[in-house]
């Protein structure tokens, strides 16, 4: 078990699949007990795409992302911290975690400029120049009152093409982990990851994973992935890096969430994922199902007399009640065809991920992932890097 | 369909029941839920538990269903079970009061309706195939109420003549198909403010087998369907509802504020559409006038009488989210309004995502909106039943309350 008295998160595993790296386990934080391996919806701006926290309760979501760099901007820390943090701000009881801001901010922002200090950009309100620096970042994250916060980490694309920079990169992420706990107040309230760098060199990753773990920490992140490598490339340094972090804490990858990427990456042995494709897609009429291609576009033709709802086996509201006939007339055209299509994607991944959860407690996840895929891809063209992915975890697909 | 009025009050006023499904009856003056593209905007059957209008009769414009008559054959149940809301009555109407109606799309046979970008001509028979699919509890005759205020003396006689025609057909099509043998229709009384054309066009719809009466033509929907002065019209609404037969219902559609809604219901108008708080929805804005009548009230207000209800000041009646004087205002909208959104969230949240454009902004307002507007009719019924409406009217309005034809 990981943590103990005086911390904010308890890791206590209650499966394991023989055969691969996955396991289940039921992690306490402040707000919620999360079991993983868990999807955590990303509510950007301190929403989630219009659905009220009552509607993600009767999912059962217990864990939701939120980001520092725009709350940071709107409504701001005055605000935030008057309101007594985002929790009450938005009327969410349940856990949160916030990014460090730093990547949003080089993604965002072209003039984002790192320095040893921090990340130094310029306001895209007022032109003004500012810093975030690994201790304005806890100091943002503290007033929004996340469940788990991350490092200031010294982010870089995982294509860049220099090897020097993520060799930087690495050794000033572990400076600047140090720095976030020195000015990290409270981890008995509060959860603070380090975040495993090290760009696409398996041994680096291993390095930086091995510097994070001599320190203090409730659990890891796994970063700098996600940003268009080779997905070959994309499943080894995950492994790695999951590898060479404790069994005894979480570990959550970065930006990670598609359906494929979440049951390969479990078998990886990754507790905790975030996408925001679940409920961007949603918008554009894209409703998430098991069978292949893994999702639907309503609008299109075929759905205008399909009186089915978007999954007969989906319990969530819209497909208790919606058609996708009807879903057909709305979609991309009224506000609330997105709230709609919105809770069955977020339905559809926790229930995904409760999938993977029944079947690691079972032992019967390799079964599971087989059949997963068989569905996925009926004619049995697998992508290559999942059919690799899973071979060096003892699955074989059918 | 069944109307019966229960109560008149002391200036015409009319409290009384609507019955559209069997046993399920709304007490009037009420608004109808208007619905767009088949949704209550930015809501799902999900939030709309949430407001307690389960049961509310829908408003369902045809425009935004015109293409659907195939698709609603195939279903074969209903326009309202296809949206998720088969307990919902419904009530069909040919434009969207909540839209602006663009004008001057005139055809001798049909009426133009907008669906998003393509205009379609829809005809009587075209309009009763679609209600057959729909299958409404009741709809509005197919009509030509586009005559804005200024438009020609030719324009406003042949509204008038062409919706009488649509009215016939629409009645004649009804009877050689079984299937709406027991849905009501209703028809609408065109004119302007033409005195004469509305007395024509009132007399020959009176003169037909209907179950009740929509006052058509006044405006052409929309945000500017607010800005009506009602002493514009007053006169001629006055001479048409005189014409009326006191038993059945009288429908005004169009984004009728406090001020509008108690001129309208002196006038004898009993049910109305929720257009207005959409429109304020859309605005940012929340509904912010007092609107609770228990009847309990001990004001003795003794200022005298006022004759006509024109708004109060700009900013008393609805309040602009948008405004950075929320941003760090942690109460509700309301503090005494119980809605699901006062309950559970403040003004700064709502300012938040307003900011931010975040659609859920407007799910908090449009569940606070359409609560305050429902339960200001609530307490109209109530006012209405105690012969209070001049007190709860004070109320409303407050010092604003002056007759419009002051300067
Ligand atoms: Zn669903
Ligand atoms: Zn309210």
């Amino acid at each position: 078990m990981g943590g103990g008295s005086g911390s904010a998160l308890v890791f206590n595993l209650v499966g394991k699949c023989s055969t691969t790296r996955a396991r289940v386990a039921e992690m306490t934080l402040p707000h919620s007990v999360v079991h993983t391996p868990v999807f955590m919806p990303v509510g950007t701006q301190g929403t989630l795409k219009g659905l009220l926290p009552s509607q993600l309760e009767a999912l059962d979501c217990r864990i939701m992302l939120s980001n520092t760099y725009h709350l940071g901007n709107r409504p701001g820390v005055e605000v935030l911290e008057q309101a007594g943090g985002l929790h009450t701000f938005m009327g969410w009881s349940r856990s949160l975690l916030t990014d460090s801001g730093g990547f949003q901010m080089v993604s965002l922002l072209k003039l984002a400029e790192i320095t040893e200090e921090g990340v130094n950009f310029e306001s895209p309100y007022d032109g003004s120049k500012c810093m975030l620096t690994p201790e304005r970042s806890i100091e943002i994250q503290r007033t929004i009152g996340a469940d788990i916060m991350m490092q200031l980490d010294d982010v870089v694309d995982a294509t860049h093409s220099d090897p020097d920079r993520f060799e930087e990169a690495r050794h000033r992420t572990v400076r600047w982990l140090d720095r976030c706990l020195t000015a990290h107040p409270r981890p008995d309230k509060q959860n603070l990851f380090p975040i495993v760098q090290g760009g696409l060199d398996e041994e680096k990753r291993k390095d930086c994973a091995a510097q994070l773990t001599k320190r203090e920490v409730p659990g890891f992140a796994i970063g700098g992935l996600s940003g268009g490598e080779e997905k070959d490339i994309f499943w080894r340094i995950v492994g790695v890096s999951a590898a060479s972090l404790p069994d005894s804490q979480p570990r959550y990858l970065m930006g990670v969430g598609h359906q494929v990427d979440l049951v390969v990456c479990s078998a990886l042995g990754v507790d905790m994922f975030d996408c925001v494709f679940p409920t961007r897609t949603a918008r554009f009429g894209t409703a998430l199902v098991f069978e292949a291609p893994g999702e639907i576009n309503l609008k299109k033709a075929a759905y205008s007399t399909d009186f089915s709802p978007i999954d007969p086996s989906c319990t969530c509201s819209t497909c208790k009640t919606y058609t996708r006939a009807f879903l057909h007339t709305i979609v991309t055209k009224e506000p609330s065809a997105c709230h709609l299509v919105t809770v069955h994607n977020v339905a559809h991944q926790l229930r995904l991920m409760e999938r993977v959860r029944e079947a690691i407690k079972a032992d019967t996840f390799p079964a599971f992932l087989q059949q997963f895929f068989l569905e996925m891809f009926p004619g049995k063209n697998y992508p290559k890097w999942a059919t690799n992915a899973l071979e060096s975890v003892g699955v074989h697909l059918l | 369909m069944k109307f019966v009025v229960e109560q008149l009050g002391k200036a015409g006023e009319r409290a009384g029941q609507l019955e559209l499904i069997a046993g399920e009856s709304s007490a009037t003056p009420f608004p109808l839920v208007l619905t767009k593209g088949g949704c209550v905007p930015h809501l799902t059957k999900e939030t709309m538990a949430h407001i307690n209008i389960d049961k509310n009769p829908l408003l369902v414009p045809f425009q935004h269903h015109v293409k659907q008559a195939k698709v609603l054959e195939k279903w074969g149940a209903g326009l309202a079970s296809f949206l998720g809301m088969a307990e919902h009555p419904v009530v069909l109407t040919i434009q969207d009061p909540g839209e602006l109606t663009k004008s001057g799309y005139h055809n001798s046979n049909s009426v133009s309706v907008w669906n998003k970008v393509n205009r379609e001509l829809v005809t009587p028979t075209t309009f009763m195939e679609g209600v057959k699919h729909i299958q409404p509890n009741l709809f509005i005759a197919l009509c030509d109420g586009d005559t804005e205020p200024g438009c020609s003396n030719k324009r406003v006689s042949k509204s008038v003549s062409k919706s009488i025609d649509f009215l016939d057909s629409c009645l004649n099509l009804r009877s050689y198909t079984p299937s709406l043998s027991k849905t009501g229709i209703i028809g609408a009384i065109e004119g302007g403010l033409d005195m004469k054309a509305r007395t024509k066009s009132t007399k020959e719809v009176v003169a037909r087998e209907v179950d009740g009466f929509l006052l058509d033509g006044f405006h052409c929907n929309g945000p500017d369907s607010e800005l009506l002065q009602f002493s514009s019209m007053r006169d001629v609404l006055a001479e048409t509802v005189s014409l009326l037969p006191a038993e059945k219902p009288r429908f005004y559609f169009g984004a009728a504020n406090p001020a509008m809604v108690f001129n309208l219901t002196k006038e004898g108008v009993d049910i109305f559409d929720s257009s207005y708080p959409c429109l304020v929805t859309e605005r940012d804005s929340a509904l912010v006038f007092p609107n609770d009548w228990n009847g309990d009230s001990n004001d003795e207000l003794t200022s005298p009488e006022v004759a006509e209800a024109s708004p109060p000041p700009e900013g008393s009646m609805t309040q602009s989210l948008a405004c950075s004087s929320n941003r760090l205002a942690f109460s509700p909208l309301v503090s005494s309004c119980s809605c699901y959104t006062c309950r559970n969230f403040t003004k700064a949240y709502i300012h938040h995502l307003v900011m931010v454009k975040e659609m859920l902004g407007r799910v908090l307002l449009q569940l606070h909106n359409l609560h305050h507007y429902r339960t200001f009719f609530t307490s109209m019924q109530v006012a209405i039943k105690q012969d209070q409406v001049e007190e709860f009217k004070k109320l409303v309005l407050g010092s604003g309350v002056r007759d419009s034809t002051e300067p």
